[in-house]
């Protein structure tokens, strides 16, 4: 009883605070927080019961009521400073003193950064050593919006994270807004930006695959389906649909893009029309077309300056025999200068491919045609495409296409008023995006980087990075030596001697 | 005004005819300077690598004595200065209280409001010359290249500004105590406190928040950027304001607890 009386009030108030610290550090309020705490405060309260008439008496002295007003006068200045802090940090004035302005943001950037309207989490995987670049960007975009948040995440110390997140680069960042998520692998402020566009737009841009016609399936999870395809779209926040031409009278107006994944079969006039209307008014087409057949498929791209031809693409290098694939299975690693392609470092191969060139005549202004992709100069453009089932034997003829040969370009199609213009890729293959082969070596990332520019996304805003201004000192070994003696070692001696003379001198 | 002038003086005074103060500052700039030698010769390094890269590859790559240099050195610097300030403001009150001048000070008429400014001022003044004097780092600088200069005032502003919020701390402890070492190490542990809390703020709940904000060293960073921002300005003068408050209502109970 004594005890209780004696201690009762300072080992409650201690309870109660182990309590407090412990839900911080557990993050819950579950027993092992509740129990400290409640008994904590009956053991305070037992405690001042049994001191009561104590507390009366000193209650009455003059120091005690110092003291409480002391302590109020504290309270009272403290909360007044935090209110202060609160509202003066609402208004606060940031100016970036460095001549490149370094650690400013781009206007664009900002005015994304504060129309943001849902909470936004940049999850950040990469070594320690490079935090320090990455926090001198994140911290700005922070600062601009208070829905912004970022962490840090290094995947050799937390691995559970960087597997949730399927990480397998350093240095990727995770964009998330609810449930979307958009992964970028630069720390630039163009990149960074465009994926907090992405993620928080609310209306999803759809890509339509066409049907009817015998082309690989979306829905199909074999091995000619577009499974893979279509989720690698929808991981990227967009949605892939099946679209049957025939029932409609026109493309739907949400159709961002249109593919044409290989169709077995002509297309009727009333579905070319309705595709001619498309583009006209802007529109993105993905054809992909197999060799063989489908001559009015040809002609209808023909018209847009692409040139696909009667042929199959035989690849004599003898480098795709690495990979178990014959001389019609032909490889690419030389790719054209594209935004598509720009960077793109990965091979890709295309199983019975036909030709796919692309040639804008001077007078067709307003087009812009490139090759996205292009054989070896060793394979060439088969004509005689008997020769190649029959035998296998196929040989270089005068008629034949000489390599490098094309397999996929890009054009860009202006409307009839000349302002918007519509975007086409063409394939001379289909089966290269296929479950079977979309994840070998580049396939997929081309087929969606192909996407990705036909959804005219690419580029959502472009921002000049501000580097920092290069600013270098030239200095000799021995000028070094002599700044090391002078900074080092003269300088405090010149002070400790300095001292000791006005010392000296006082005491005098 | 005039009565805090004369406080100021006489504490200033007091400072500069003791040897500590000497040792303190000798010491602070021979320590920046074993960083300043030790930073200047990585940079040089770096500035030799990216010499040579764009010879061999015709890479080029900039190279900033700002960020890489300076940027680190102000960083290092602002920890010294945790070190260093205990020992300056060890004296503040500490002094007046062990040899009984305090009783003199409290029954003049000079108020305690003055009395706590006129201290704070000499020991900040004191401070301030140490950093004025840690100046030389850039100027070497600026004899053998181009460092940006905006920047660079920038990030000796911050040290200004976070060295007195802590001489505001120094000056309350001491004001606790007659003991100038306990005034010393407690001042040096409470700025070990708000140095470190920084750590726990990391993660996004309002705590790492809150930890990460009352950080001292926390608000340097951008300072040495060369990033101006009011709301460290805001933070270093409240943090100020409230220990110089505290020093009031500490000086204030030595009169009525007798």
């Amino acid at each position: 009883m004594d005890l209780l009386k004696r201690f009762g009030i300072w080992v409650g108030i201690a309870l109660i605070l182990v309590g407090f610290v412990l839900s911080w550090i557990l993050g819950t309020w579950g027993a092992p927080v509740l129990i400290p705490l409640i008994l904590g405060a009956v053991l305070a309260v037992t405690g001042v019961v049994f001191n009561w008439s104590y507390i009366r008496e000193i209650s009455g002295r003059q120091t005690t009521k110092y003291g409480v007003s002391s302590i109020i006068g504290i309270v009272i200045v403290l909360v007044i400073v935090v209110i202060a802090n609160l509202i003066l940090n609402e208004f606060n004035w940031r100016v970036d003193t460095t001549a490149a302005k370094q650690f400013s943001l781009a206007d664009q950037t900002v005015k994304v950064l504060q129309n943001l309207e849902q909470d936004v989490e940049a999850i950040a995987f990469d070594v320690e050593s490079n935090r320090s670049r990455l926090e001198d960007r994140l911290k700005e975009y922070e600062e601009q919006s208070s829905k912004f948040s970022w962490r840090f995440v290094d995947p050799d110390k937390k691995p559970e994270i960087a597997k949730q997140y399927n990480i397998r680069n350093l240095g990727t960042i995770v964009v998330e807004a609810g449930t979307k998520t958009e992964r970028i692998d630069s720390y630039s402020e163009q990149n960074l930006t465009n994926a907090l566009i992405k993620v928080t737009r609310t209306e999803t841009k759809k890509v339509y695959f066409t049907t009817g016609h015998g082309e690989h399936a979306i829905g199909d999870d074999g091995e000619s389906g577009l499974q893979s395809a279509s989720a690698a779209i929808e991981e990227q926040n967009y949605v892939a649909e099946k679209l049957f031409l025939a029932n409609l009278d026109s493309i739907p107006g949400d159709a961002s893009v249109v593919v044409i994944p290989g169709p077995q079969t002509e297309f009727f006039d009333k579905e070319f029309n309705m595709l001619a209307q498309y583009i006209d008014k802007g529109g993105n087409v993905f054809f992909m077309l197999d060799p063989q057949g489908s001559p009015r498929m040809k002609d209808f791209l023909a018209k847009y300056y692409f040139e696909p031809g009667d042929n199959i693409v035989v690849d004599a290098s003898g480098i795709g025999q690495l990979f178990g694939a014959g001389p019609t299975v032909p490889l690419v690693n030389n790719y054209g200068d594209h935004t598509i392609t720009e960077g793109f470092g990965l091979m890709s191969f295309y199983p019975l491919a036909r030709s796919m060139g692309v040639n804008v005549p001077s007078n067709a202004s307003g087009y812009s045609g490139n090759v996205l992709a292009q054989t070896s100069r060793n394979s060439w453009g088969e004509t005689d495409l008997d020769r190649i089932s029959s035998a296998s034997q196929a040989e270089q003829d005068p008629e034949d296409m000489a390599g490098p040969v094309p397999l996929a370009s890009a054009m860009e199609v202006p409307n009839s008023s000349g302002s918007v213009k519509g975007r086409l890729v063409a394939f001379g293959d289909s089966d290269f995006a296929t479950n079977r082969y979309f994840n070998a070596q580049g396939n997929g990332d081309l087929f969606m980087n192909s996407v990705n520019w036909l959804l005219q996304d690419e580029d959502l805003i472009s921002v000049r990075p501000n580097a920092p201004e290069d600013r270098r000192i030239q200095m000799s070994q021995s000028q070094v030596r002599t700044v090391l003696i002078l900074v080092v070692i003269l300088l405090p001696v010149l002070i400790l001697v300095v001292g000791g003379v006005m010392y000296w001198t006082r005491r005098r | 005004m005039r009565k805090t002038w004369e406080i100021f003086k006489r504490d200033l005074k007091s400072y500069y005819s003791s040897p500590i103060a000497y040792v303190v500052i000798a010491l602070f700039i021979a320590v920046s300077g074993v960083f300043f030698y030790a930073l200047l010769t990585r940079f040089l390094n770096i500035q030799m690598q990216a010499m040579y890269q764009a010879q061999q590859m015709g890479r080029s790559i900039t190279v900033n004595v700002n960020q890489m240099m300076i940027r680190p050195l102000l960083a290092n610097m602002s920890i010294i200065a945790l070190f260093m300030i205990p020992m300056i403001t060890m004296r503040s009150f500490s002094e007046d209280k062990r040899s009984g001048t305090i009783e003199l000070l409290l029954t003049s008429p000079i108020s305690n409001t003055q009395m706590i400014l006129g201290k704070f001022g000499a020991a900040f003044v004191l401070y301030a010359s140490m950093v004025v004097v840690a100046f030389i780092y850039p100027v070497v600088l600026m004899f053998y290249g181009n460092p940006e200069i905006a920047p660079t005032l920038m990030g000796y502003l911050g040290l200004l500004l976070m060295g007195a919020a802590t001489v505001s701390v120094g000056v309350l402890i001491s004001s606790f105590t007659e003991n100038q070492i306990i005034a010393a190490i407690g001042t040096f542990a409470v700025m070990m406190l708000f140095w470190t809390i920084g750590w726990l703020g990391t993660g996004n709940s309002f705590f790492a928040d809150l930890a990460s904000y009352l950080s001292i060293i926390e608000h340097m960073g951008d300072f040495t950027k060369g990033v101006f921002d009011t709301k460290h300005l805001v933070y270093y003068a409240s943090f100020l304001f409230v220990a110089l408050f505290l020093t009031y209502q500490s000086i204030e109970s030595t009169k009525w607890r007798g």
